[in-house]
Formats: structure tokens, sequence, C-alpha cells
């Protein structure tokens, strides 16, 4: 099953087309990026299978979040929900970021 | 402020056009029959139930009301409008369905538009079977 099929079926997909998932999915995909190399020494450009999933669950979240991005909690109309984090951070320390003796 | 996705649930409002003065072989009846445009579709945040429903010497007065947050300020809706909420304004046939909420007040902040909608009881038409 390809990613995108995966964060539509894990995310929000009522209220997400499938052009704003992919979107999501790039903008995981930076961060995972970011934190396996970052300062762009080693050279990482694609995001490696083993962090194929949390990819997916990334996407999934940045889907579940709209309309809330960078906030920890909402109410809005009698519903409140609330974040751990604005960063994902739970989620991007499983990376173990690639380093090369300069 | 920005609605979050998540809370957001597609309702159809119709918006009220005036009024046309009904004729029978192009003579005024003296009746008035408000026009609305047709239904537009439109996602908000929609509130469960609030409201208070009274016991009273008569009967049981109910003023049952839901509220609805739109974070675009352009939106049209006002008072005169009908709402379909929980349901299409047509059917699996293709026929009309009645509007179930209309709209008491509005509430403009700097943000968003809050509406207080109260549900109107139009039965809804016999689902036809087979």
């Amino acid at each position: 099953m390809d990613k995108l099929t995966m964060a539509m079926e894990l995310g929000d997909n009522e209220n997400t087309t499938e052009t704003r998932m992919l979107a999501y999915l790039e903008d995981a995909k930076a961060a995972i990026i970011r934190r396996l190399d970052p300062l762009g020494v080693v050279g990482v450009t694609d995001v490696p299978d083993r962090y194929a999933m949390l990819q997916v669950k990334l996407a999934a979240r940045y889907s579940f979040r709209a309309g809330g991005e960078g906030e920890i909690s909402h109410a809005e109309n009698g519903v409140n929900r609330s974040w751990g984090s604005v960063n994902d951070e739970d989620l991007l320390r499983e990376i173990m970021p690639y380093a090369k003796v300069m | 402020m920005r609605s979050l996705n998540r809370n957001e649930q597609t309702i159809y409002y119709a918006l009220y056009t005036g009024d046309t003065e009904k004729t029978d072989a192009t003579l005024y009846t003296g009746e008035i029959v408000p026009s609305y445009a047709t239904p537009v579709a439109i996602r908000a945040s929609v509130s469960a139930a609030r409201g208070t429903s009274d016991i009273d010497l008569f009967g049981v007065n109910v003023s049952y009301n839901k509220t609805i947050i739109v974070d675009d300020l352009a939106c049209p809706i006002d008072e005169h409008s009908r709402l379909w909420i929980g349901r299409t304004p047509t059917d699996a046939y293709g026929a009309d369905v009645p509007h179930n909420y209309e709209v008491v007040m509005v509430a403009k902040s700097l943000n968003h538009i809050t509406y207080a909608v109260q549900q109107v009881d139009f039965a809804l038409p016999p689902v036809v079977s087979g």
C-alpha cells in the first residue's frame, strides 16, 4: 500500500483531499530529512524505508490539526482539543540522525 | 482564528431573495410567498444541542438551539436564511427536502461569525420503498 493511501486511511480523510494529504506527506518528508541530516552534509534526499510509517503518521497528524497549526489547544463551539506539542517532537525523536566525520 | 477542519461538517443554506405576490389568473390573491435561492453547501462547526426545555401549563415549551461558527467573515447567511443540518436539500430521488433549521441571531466578531439556530419542525417526506 502506498503512503498516500495509508495516510488517507489513518488521517482525517473526510476533511482532507488527496492533494492536501500529498502536501502533508511532503511536509513530513522535509521534517524527517531535517532531523536525519540536520546540517545537510550527508546528502539525504528521501525518507528511508524504516521511517516510511513515521512519515505517514506525521502526515495524518498534520491532517488532524488542520486549522489549528501552531496551537497546543483549541476551543471552539463547545469542543476543546489539546495537543502535547506544536512540533511533533514525540514522533521526531524516534529518528537517529546520520553523522559523518568531517 | 481559523476553524479546526476536524470540527467542521457540511451544512446547506438558502438565502432569502424576496417576496412574490401570488396571482390567480393575473389577479393578485393577497397571498405573499417568500422565495429562496438554491441551497448552497458550506462547511461549518456546528455545536451539539444547546438550549432549554420548560414544562408549561399548556405543555412543554422547547427552545432548542445549536450554534454554528463560520470563520469566513464574508459568509452571507443572515436571519432570513434557511438551513439544512444533518440532511440534504434534495433526497436520493431528486425531490426537495424541507429545511430543518432557521437562523435566530447572527453575532459577528473580528474573527468569526456565530449563528444561533433553531430547529423547525418540518417532517421529512415519506420514504418511497420499492
